[in-house]
């Protein structure tokens, strides 16, 4: 069974929240976007 | 110890314990030890993982790392998100559509029985090697406080938790890593607030980020660019090697190895094994640089405290006891006056940082530390060959004690009973869960498959439980050696990382490039173990890069040698176990 067919079985267990899983994806990934910043700037004003 | 932390430490213990014993009853067949019967919610998943991979090892060494190595150590987890969405997206729904036991029954579905034997065999190695190093860590602590020696400890540590381990299964390591964690959370930010409550009047958090910020210990965000540069591939923690080489780490050890895909198979569904995955990836990186600022304010702290030549003071004592003990005098003797310098020192930074901030007073001032904390160091350096000499087994590397030894000699009584008490708990839900996957492992892969496929349900609970009892003392053998290992933090790590990178790039190859059969991955993945070895013997690159690249030959190798070699039809019909 192929990636995508696996994806779309799963997908039909909706994910609390969000309507689609990518939803959660997205939001992970702008939270350790976020956090990479908080940290740079951490770095720089106590450096 | 008082009376006072002796009982707390107890009761906590004997809580804990009682409560795995009673959250276990019920178990009959391998689906309740190993699985649970799939029916754990995505909150006991999420406790579990964390719980998992956060061993006393994180508690000790983490904030020991950031004392002597700044912050940078966080970025080594910046990889974990995405792992975290690649595994929900291609890990999970074939995991749970395969009804799988093990990580690596999948493989002999996709190629064949020695390609699932040699995967289950490096993990085996692997994992019973970094839990043995998990064992160590606890019972330095109990060394240290209580004096005894450090090999009859990590037996009796490690005695303990087999019985644990043998008694609780997969549902008992579940529900005590819950309340573990509560415990962890709640004493890591007691201490954090204790380290801060403990600094001279008038200096507060703000003043303690700052000394710290300007000693080099807050770099938690560092971007080499000079790609060309040897240096930058020696380099262990940056931005980097964090995204690259940590997300290759991570998705190995979350999607292969069973420690971990353990906990999420135990899951009621595939939603619920998703949803612990990924708050994982929301909460692991802000907890471990909370974790790693306790150390950095520890450095703050020991600026206005007076610090021991040692952390490891059991070992200073000893030296004491020898014909080294008027050198030992005389560095002591030089420390103690540099440390009242740097007292001074960091009190005039304060002061100008409060003040007019002038730039360069505080440059002035800021180099003037930096030359001092030079000093300092060297002086370490010295105290430790002459550790060396008067016993040339001991242990100079003081980075695990820098924690412990701020709980023994600052915190209130009680406290500290709490603290020893939440190092063990982290220790155990750790332990116990390696013992669990090795166990099942062994069983599931080779017992089961290979030397008894056919017996009672009964006789392979049986089983488990002695191959848990073999594992125990396997891993405890291998704790009588982690004293020669340096920052315990980073040889689990290292170990990982030796064999983690061929291990999911066997998996890949699985998920990804259909036409690979079994031959191919087997001998690529052979191939690739010894370059990786090699590599690493010969420290071509920081440790962390080890992942990405054997990851990569694996599949390159793979899809080379599946030109040359003969092609034969891969398995018909999925292996029923």
């Amino acid at each position: 069974m192929e990636i995508k067919e696996q994806e779309e079985i799963s997908n039909q267990e909706r994910p609390p929240f969000f309507r689609r899983w990518r939803s959660w994806y997205l939001l992970v990934l702008i939270v350790l976007g976020l956090l990479i910043l908080f940290f740079y700037l951490f770095t720089h004003n106590y450096a | 110890m008082s009376n006072v932390d002796w009982l707390i430490m107890c009761i906590t213990f004997f809580v804990i314990i009682a409560y795995g014993v009673y959250k276990s009853k019920g178990q009959r067949n391998m689906d309740s030890y190993f699985l649970d019967n799939k029916s754990m919610p995505w909150y006991l998943i999420l406790f579990s993982i964390i719980g998992t991979q956060a061993s006393a090892v994180t508690f000790l060494s983490a904030p020991g790392q950031a004392f002597t190595d700044g912050m940078r150590f966080v970025q080594y987890y910046f990889g974990l998100p995405i792992a975290m969405i690649v595994i929900c997206i291609a890990f999970v729904p074939l995991f749970h559509r395969l009804k799988v036991y093990t990580a690596y029954q999948f493989l002999e579905n996709r190629f064949d029985l020695k390609t699932r034997s040699l995967t289950a065999f490096l993990f085996l190695l692997q994992r019973g090697m970094s839990t043995g190093i998990s064992i160590y860590a606890p019972a330095i602590i109990v060394s240290s406080l209580l004096g005894w020696n450090i090999y009859w400890t990590n037996i009796f540590m490690g005695g303990f938790l087999i019985i644990y381990t043998v008694l609780g299964g997969t549902k008992a390591v579940a529900h005590t890593q819950k309340l573990q964690l509560f415990i962890i959370i709640a004493g890591m930010f007691l201490a954090g607030y204790m380290i801060v409550h403990l600094l001279p009047e008038g200096i507060g958090f703000s003043d303690a980020l700052h000394i710290a910020g300007k000693s080099g210990k807050l770099n938690v965000i560092t971007t080499p660019t000079n790609i060309g540069d040897k240096s930058f591939w020696d380099d262990k923690y940056n931005l980097w090697s964090g995204l690259i080489g940590g997300f290759f780490l991570a998705l190995s050890y979350f999607g292969t190895d069973q420690s971990q895909v353990g906990r999420y198979l135990t899951a009621r569904s595939i939603k619920e094994s998703r949803m612990g995955l990924l708050l994982n990836g929301l909460v692991k990186v802000p907890m471990q640089f909370l974790i790693l600022l306790i150390g950095a304010l520890l450095f703050a702290f020991y600026q206005f405290m007076p610090a021991p030549l040692s952390f490891n003071e059991v070992q200073l004592k000893k030296v004491e006891n020898t014909a080294y003990k008027g050198e030992i005098q005389q560095l002591q003797s030089r420390f103690d006056s540099i440390s009242t310098l740097k007292r001074a020192a960091t009190m005039e930074l304060v002061n100008e940082l409060h003040g007019e901030n002038n730039k360069n007073d505080v440059i002035k001032t800021r180099e003037r530390l930096s030359h001092l904390e030079t000093q300092s160091l060297e002086i370490r350096e010295k105290t430790k060959t002459v550790i060396k000499a008067s016993d040339s087994s001991a242990d100079t590397n003081d980075t695990n004690y820098i924690f412990l030894n701020f709980v023994i000699h600052f915190l209130p009584k009680g406290l500290v009973g709490l603290l020893i008490a939440i190092i063990f708990l982290a220790a155990w839900g750790s332990i116990a869960a390696a013992l669990n996957s090795l166990a099942s492992t062994t069983v599931i892969d080779i017992y089961k498959r290979s030397i008894m496929p056919i017996a009672s349900e009964k006789h392979y609970l049986k089983a488990s439980r002695w191959f848990t009892l073999f594992w125990g003392i396997f891993c405890i053998i291998i704790a009588q050696f982690a004293n020669k290992l340096g920052s315990l933090i980073e040889a689990v790590n290292i170990l990982g990382s030796l064999f983690y990178g061929t291990i999911l790039g066997i998996f890949l190859v699985a998920f990804f490039f259909k036409k690979v059969k079994g031959a191919a991955v087997f001998w690529s993945a052979l191939l690739t173990e010894g370059i990786i070895i090699l590599v690493y013997n010969m420290e071509i690159v920081s440790f962390l890069w080890l992942n990405a690249i054997g990851c990569l030959l694996v599949i390159l190798f793979g899809c080379l040698l599946q030109l040359i070699l003969p092609s034969k039809p891969g398995p018909a019909v999925i292996h029923n176990e």
